[in-house]
């Protein structure tokens, strides 16, 4: 009997750790606000770090609130930030991106908000009662390292995607703005002989000019 | 044979366990898209929960087993790797077989909750890639590993994803010099052609007015 309830004990709290990392990339149209949710238990560091990758000028507007509807956090404009809080209150945190400054581009915006500490590989792991060797912790100082090289990749992927977004519009633009110009070039050239025909081709009343 | 409390605080795990993820609201007809930029043979993994709001206790229910999603995921080239239909909660996997920009869009696909939720249901989601996707305590299980060999299977699924990506870089670095130079080109040669007209048209305009003022015997 004392032994399932130590066991619903361990499951439970493999539960109550709070540990969440959620990243998200989704596009945000003209005049639209999305806004996203998360419950937080009370003393948990969070972190929320967004860039904009495509459209416009590659900048949002970002609000942070907690659940008592304070401001955490309101930024307009910008193009990529991080910031860090811990929570104080246990309940919903929100956090908005808003594209309502804009009339008609569309923002592609990358969040990630992490919540708490890493959870352990599996939850046996998790509680230690001895230290851990040296093959252990050496693993786990390269699974650290590791972890900030996934993060710098992220990071530089982010900016290459908007570098590339940037070209190939970039280079559409010169294609299409191209022929237009070399179409309205040849209509104005034929336009101009012959407005100045219809100058001089006329109803013989008037003679020449 | 278990104990009341027992109970008790296993119908509390499986009640907080479900409710653990990033939530937004959806409309009726509203499709919700996320983009992922994946390397080719990369694994996602996502698990959603959907709740409906309900008038009369004002707030949304724990779980609607009526309303269920439809979960569409398409590849770079715009063809459809997935495209079905789960229950309220539900978890869907694939594979991507080319680099690029994935988009999975989800949609409700059932009409009769309009009625009940005046519009809004809440979507839990968790899209997890790559090796954050990989379930460790089942590869324990399945192959008995220790707890270090575990941690040293963790790195070296770490390192490949760092490998591939880091391909994956490579080639999206091509693409983009490949596009730099285009509109180099492009420029060039518009230029020269817009300026080979411009000098064509003006020579057959002087040429033209001078043979029209010539016959009209103005000249």
């Amino acid at each position: 009997m004392e032994g399932q309830w130590t066991a619903g004990i361990v499951i439970l709290s493999c539960y109550v750790v709070a540990t969440l990392a959620g990243e998200l990339t989704f596009e945000l149209a003209d005049n639209d606000r999305q806004c996203f949710y998360e419950d937080v238990d009370a003393g948990v560091k969070c972190t929320l770090e967004y860039q904009v990758v495509t459209g416009g000028h590659y900048d949002v507007d970002c609000l942070i609130s907690d659940p008592s509807d304070k401001v955490l956090y309101k930024e307009i404009k910008k193009q990529y930030d991080t910031y860090t809080w811990t929570s104080e209150k246990k309940g919903v945190y929100k956090f908005c991106f808003s594209n309502e400054f804009s009339t008609f581009t569309h923002k592609t915006v990358y969040f990630d908000f992490m919540v708490g500490d890493e959870p352990p590989l599996i939850p046996e792991m998790g509680d230690h009662d001895t230290a851990l060797t040296q093959m252990e912790s050496s693993c786990v100082t390269s699974h650290e390292n590791l972890k900030l090289v996934i993060d710098y990749q992220t990071h530089f992927r982010l900016r290459e995607a908007q570098g590339r977004a940037f070209a190939e519009s970039l280079n559409e633009r010169v294609n299409y703005w191209s022929i237009a110009q070399t179409v309205i070039l040849i209509l104005v050239g034929i336009g101009q002989v012959v407005v100045l025909r219809s100058f001089f081709t006329e109803n013989k009343k008037h003679q020449g000019i | 044979m278990w104990p009341s409390g027992a109970k008790i605080l296993l119908f509390l795990v499986l009640y907080l366990s479900g409710t653990s993820a990033l939530y937004f609201h959806i409309g009726e007809t509203e499709k919700k898209c996320f983009i992922e930029e994946i390397p080719d043979e990369t694994m996602v993994v996502g698990k959603y929960k959907t709740q409906l709001f309900d008038k009369t206790i004002n707030d949304y229910l724990p779980s609607s087993p009526g309303v269920g999603m439809h979960v569409e995921v398409r590849d770079p080239d715009d063809k459809v790797l997935l495209s079905k239909a789960y229950s309220s909660e539900g978890r869907f996997t694939f594979t991507s077989h080319t680099p690029g920009e994935h988009v999975i869009c989800l949609f409700s696909n059932s009409t009769k909750w309009g009625l009940f939720a005046g519009g809004k249901l809440r979507v839990h989601l968790d899209i997890q890639v790559g090796e954050h996707a990989i379930d460790y305590s089942q590869i324990a299980a399945k192959d008995k590993l220790t707890e270090l060999q575990l941690r040293v299977r963790q790195l070296l699924d770490q390192v490949e994803q760092i490998q591939k990506e880091q391909n994956y870089q490579r080639y999206r670095e091509e693409r983009f010099r490949q596009t730099s130079e285009s509109t180099n080109q492009r420029v060039l040669w518009w230029s020269i052609a817009q300026t080979i007209i411009l000098l064509v048209t003006g020579f057959w305009q002087m040429r033209h007015l001078k043979s029209f003022f010539e016959a009209k015997k103005l000249v």
